[in-house]
């Protein structure tokens, strides 16, 4: 339940060793590289590994002819022996002479029909003209062009009045004028220059198009047909090519893929001489699997390190939790990975969620189900979040066993309870004294959680000697005094004792509120600085005073924010009550019907509206007062045999 | 109440327009499409961009016509969003005209006396006029640089400008008259931030105004010493000198370094050295971007300021839209994917 403790490992051997190395360290998957060129010039006198790698080329091209002809990443299961360089570069060089061709006549065809395209939409723009083109494009003294103005760039033709030309719109539509401009032959290409400067797009109607516009359009449809059929024929070859070829392109691509990625991996090696370099870090807990696996390489010696041994290196953060906490791992990588002096926040992510959701969607039968389709997700799917599912599902089962609920069912399990001892269920949800005790209780809870998440900051900013995050600030201890003193208070006065006395006033709320006025200035004077006051002793006061206002509204709303926790209990059940009264109104037969479709669809709606709201107050209310999220991932060498 | 609505709303319709900004394999998809067509018909069928995009003719469109889309897509989401912005509204709009009116101003200057006004109203978009308070046409008509200043008498660029009108038969010191007006800009810009905000929004604007103009100064110095000898006293006058966090003592010694390289090497080794790395260096708007990146998809993803957010968003929206120019240029160039993707601004290398 922390980050994982690493150590930093120099590694050295003579460069013929180098690829065993790499490969060994891939296989090892618990090596986190780093450049040895980010140490700059103070490395020691080695210098990075320049090559030109082989396989880059064909691996370009390959990805390049897959690409381009569609073909799946997937590579087929085959027992046959890799083939030759030499193979791969012929097969590639036939596949791409043959798609080449097709794809040309493709293109071609496309072309011709992108533009018949363009012009049948042009030509219904113009069906409302009456004249026919041939005397429009036959004017000796006057040119014409045809086309559409963007309407941006129509309010710039005022500033060009002067110049000789006649605009005029026929069409508009959301973003183009539809248009045609007049000039003389004198002057067309200045005018020409400044409407292609405003980005007029001409139409270029085709020679072929006789006639008035609306008949044109009959011609031009026919043909746009005819060429249609044509480039379905040329498809259709392309996809027995790519059928026939595509399974042995992507085997050679995956092929061609590990060795280049195995030769790319010398970006992190650094040479002298005959000598090669690697620095990186390995979790503490592989140390031993590690020395094994390096240990087999011949002349090849490496250093094992305290991991703060060399401060030039980051050290990269791996979290290391239990099996319960592990998946919430995935909700902490959404906000940012803590750094490797931070603490990792996942068991108390994964507390706090399960708690809340249980509390939210409390149903014994909706949460068990939750589990099962979870527990199904996770085995059928691999998806991380059915894990989260299988462990919210029970909090929601055991909360749901508190309510007496199950399925919507709030009296399934009267006899249970009788049975242990009780008069009723220990919770009656829709109970109007209830409801005040569960939004209370909500409240109070999201004030403890907030509580927690400044303690926690608290002790970040002592761990980082940062005063202004561990003291003054509204997330630190004068935060925390404040919010708790007022906390103490409010309870005090909703259970009839008064913590509030003279002293209590002065250390717990004036002192916190003093210390947070005036963070800055002390933050100065705790590093020994001068206190310097941007903008003068008033917009400084007037500046806080706001501050603080905010402050003071900022933790009353994260408080009340907690709310919703309470208001999602009543929902639940609410929306369960909806179920079984429309059940009741239609006949017995379709009742059950009702019920199991009403469960399916409060499950998947406020399970999922839940879940964000959880994952909402967890974020914003509590990630917020603690988190920085800037650690450095934990990423080992991995030569890439996948492909994509 | 209403101001603490419209905030959650900006952070919340931020979150989610940066949850549909372009992803690496949108990028590496783009890089492979080999004409402008091809990168305008993937814009438009698989990205974002398709609001914009939905009826051009992918065929026929032109390289400029396209880009100025893509800018409009920027200039739009800003619109939409600022609306949203409360109280800070006119921070966002009084900067962000600023910074528009500027670069009109800049581009105006610049074609002094070489295309006129044609081409520097085609560089104008349509679509930003009514967002000035500039007089466009008598901008665009202005002939030398008398009349220019005649043209802003009545904004606040004219008391910026003023002072740098040349002697009769000069010619007008471009680099100057641009580090003038941003000069001006930044200074205007912080007076906004520290007016309209406060606490830790205040600081997180005042990081990423002030980084955007210490990476000025750093590209500034860099070219003047790569490519113009780069005397100290005329670097010094041409720096913003905006205090970030960047430290003055890093700053000094890259005004000191001897050459571009030298430059190179000392960011090398500082607290952002991770962005100039000497083996890999491409070019220094590359290095600037990557960090400018960096900051802005930090306060993107941890900040709980819309104003910050808001900001960042906009940072980051403007590398995409530079990082398609990129693409769509190398398309129209026939450039291998190769050798645009190094030139992709997306995270530190």
């Amino acid at each position: 339940m922390s980050i994982e403790k690493m150590t930093l490992v120099n590694i050295k051997g003579p460069l013929t060793r180098l690829d065993d190395t790499i490969l060994a360290c891939s296989d090892l998957k618990c090596f986190h590289p780093e450049n040895i060129a980010l140490s700059g010039s103070s490395s020691g006198g080695f210098t990075t590994l320049s090559y030109h790698n082989p396989y880059q080329e064909l691996l370009q091209q390959l990805t390049g002819l897959m690409d381009n002809a569609g073909v799946s990443s997937t590579p087929p299961d085959t027992a046959d022996p890799p083939p030759t360089r030499e193979e791969i570069e012929a097969f590639a060089n036939d596949f791409s002479d043959r798609f080449s061709s097709l794809h040309s006549q493709e293109q071609t065809l496309q072309e011709s029909i992108d533009q018949h395209q363009d012009a049948l939409i042009h030509l219904r723009h113009l069906a409302s003209l009456d004249f026919s083109f041939e005397q429009l494009f036959s004017l000796k003294y006057v040119k014409v062009r045809l086309g559409r103005l963007p309407r941006d760039n129509a309010r710039k033709l005022d500033y060009f009045s002067n110049k000789l030309f006649l605009f005029y719109p026929f069409d508009e539509d959301e973003n183009y004028i539809w248009s045609v401009y007049f000039t003389t032959n004198e002057y067309v290409n200045e005018i020409d220059d400044i409407f292609a400067g405003l980005f007029f797009e001409r139409v270029r109607i085709p020679d072929y198009i006789h006639g008035i516009p609306q008949k044109a359009l009959g011609q031009l449809q026919a043909l746009y047909e005819q060429e249609q059929q044509q480039l379905e024929d040329v498809k259709k070859q392309i996809e027995d090519l790519v059928r026939e070829k595509g399974p042995g392109l992507a085997a050679y691509k995956a092929h061609i893929r590990f060795l280049s990625s195995a030769f790319d991996l010398r970006r992190y090696v650094g040479v002298s001489g005959e000598t090669f370099y690697m620095v990186g870090f390995i979790p503490k807990c592989d140390e031993r699997r590690f020395a094994e696996g390096l240990g087999d390489i011949g002349g090849v010696s490496f250093d094992l390190l305290p991991e703060d041994t060399d401060r030039r290196f980051k050290v990269p953060t791996k979290l290391k939790n239990n099996w319960f906490f592990r998946p919430f791992e995935m909700f902490v990588g959404m906000y940012g990975l803590p750094s490797h002096e931070d603490i990792d926040p996942t068991p108390y992510v994964a507390i706090a969620y399960s708690l809340l959701f249980g509390i939210m969607f409390g149903d014994l039968g909706q949460g068990l189900l939750l589990s099962l389709i979870g527990w199904v997700l996770y085995r059928w799917k691999k998806l991380e979040l059915g894990r989260i599912m299988e462990r919210i599902g029970i909090f929601s089962a055991i909360f749901g066993l508190i309510y007496g609920s199950v399925f919507g069912f709030e009296h399934a399990l009267d006899g249970f309870y009788r049975l242990l001892g009780f008069a009723e269920k220990p919770v009656e949800v829709m109970n109007a004294s209830t409801i005040n005790v569960l939004l209370i209780g909500a409240v109070g809870l999201g004030a403890v959680l907030i509580l927690i998440s400044i303690f926690i900051n608290v002790i970040l900013g002592f761990h980082q000697h940062d005063m202004e995050r561990a003291i003054f600030s509204q997330n630190g201890l004068a935060g925390f005094v404040l919010y708790g003193t007022v906390l103490l208070a409010v309870l005090g006065m909703l259970a009839g004792f008064s913590v509030l006395n003279p002293l209590t006033i002065a250390l717990g709320i004036v002192l916190p509120v003093l210390l947070i006025f005036l963070r800055e200035p002390l933050t100065e004077l705790s590093h020994g600085h001068k206190v310097h006051i941007e903008g003068g002793i008033g917009t400084f006061i007037a500046q806080n005073f706001f501050e603080l206002f905010e402050v003071a509204l900022s933790f009353i709303a994260n408080t009340m924010s907690f709310l919703r926790v309470g208001g999602f209990i009543l929902s639940h059940a609410g929306m369960m009550a909806v179920v079984f009264t429309i059940s009741d109104m239609v006949s017995s037969g379709a009742s059950p019907v009702v019920i199991v479709l009403g469960n399916l669809f409060v499950m998947c709606l406020e399970g999922l509206i839940v879940g964000i709201q959880v994952l909402r107050l967890q974020f914003y209310e509590m990630f917020s007062r603690f988190f920085s999220g800037e650690g450095e991932p934990f990423q080992p060498i991995r030569v890439d045999a996948a492909q994509g | 109440m209403l101001e603490s609505l419209s905030s959650t709303a900006i952070l919340t319709k931020v979150k989610a327009m940066a949850g549909r900004m372009l992803t690496e394999e949108d990028y590496e998809q783009l890089l492979h499409r080999d004409s402008v067509a091809a990168c305008a018909a993937y814009l438009k069928n698989q990205t974002s961009y398709a609001v914009v995009l939905h009826d051009i003719q992918e065929s026929q469109i032109h390289r400029g016509m396209l880009e100025a889309l893509l800018q409009k897509t920027l200039f739009e989401q800003f619109i939409r969003l600022q609306h949203y912005a409360g109280r800070s509204n006119h921070f966002y709009r009084d900067s962000y005209a600023m910074l528009l009116e500027i670069k009109c101003i800049g581009t105006r200057i610049r074609l002094l006396g070489w295309e006129g006004a044609k081409a520097f109203l085609q560089f104008v978009p349509g679509y930003i006029i009514p967002y000035l308070s500039l007089d466009i046409e008598a901008l665009g008509k202005a002939e030398d640089f008398d009349a220019l200043l005649r043209s802003l008498r009545r904004t606040p660029y004219f008391k910026v400008l003023e002072p740098l009108r040349p002697q009769a038969g000069e010619k007008v010191p471009l680099p100057v008259v641009e580090h003038a007006l941003y000069d001006f800009y930044y200074r205007h810009v912080s007076r906004l931030i520290t007016q309209n905000f406060h606490g830790s929004t205040k600081k997180e604007l005042l990081q990423i105004f002030t980084t955007q103009a210490q990476l000025q100064d750093i590209q500034a110095i860099f070219r003047l010493k790569s490519f113009f000898g780069g005397d100290k006293e005329e670097i010094r006058r041409l720096l913003l000198n905006v205090q970030g966090p960047l430290p003055r003592r890093l700053m000094r010694a890259l005004v000191d370094a001897p050459d571009g390289e030298a430059v190179i090497a000392l960011l090398s080794r500082s607290s952002c050295g991770q962005f100039f790395d000497e083996e890999h260096f491409i070019y220094i708007e590359n290095s600037t971007g990557a960090l400018c990146h960096s900051l802005a998809k930090r306060f993107l993803t941890f900040s709980q300021n819309p104003a910050t957010v808001f900001s960042a968003f906009l940072v980051l929206r403007e590398i995409e839209i530079e990082n398609l120019m990129a693409i769509i240029e190398g398309a129209r160039y026939q450039i291998p994917a190769s050798s645009i993707r190094p030139m992709l601004i997306r995270k530190a290398a």
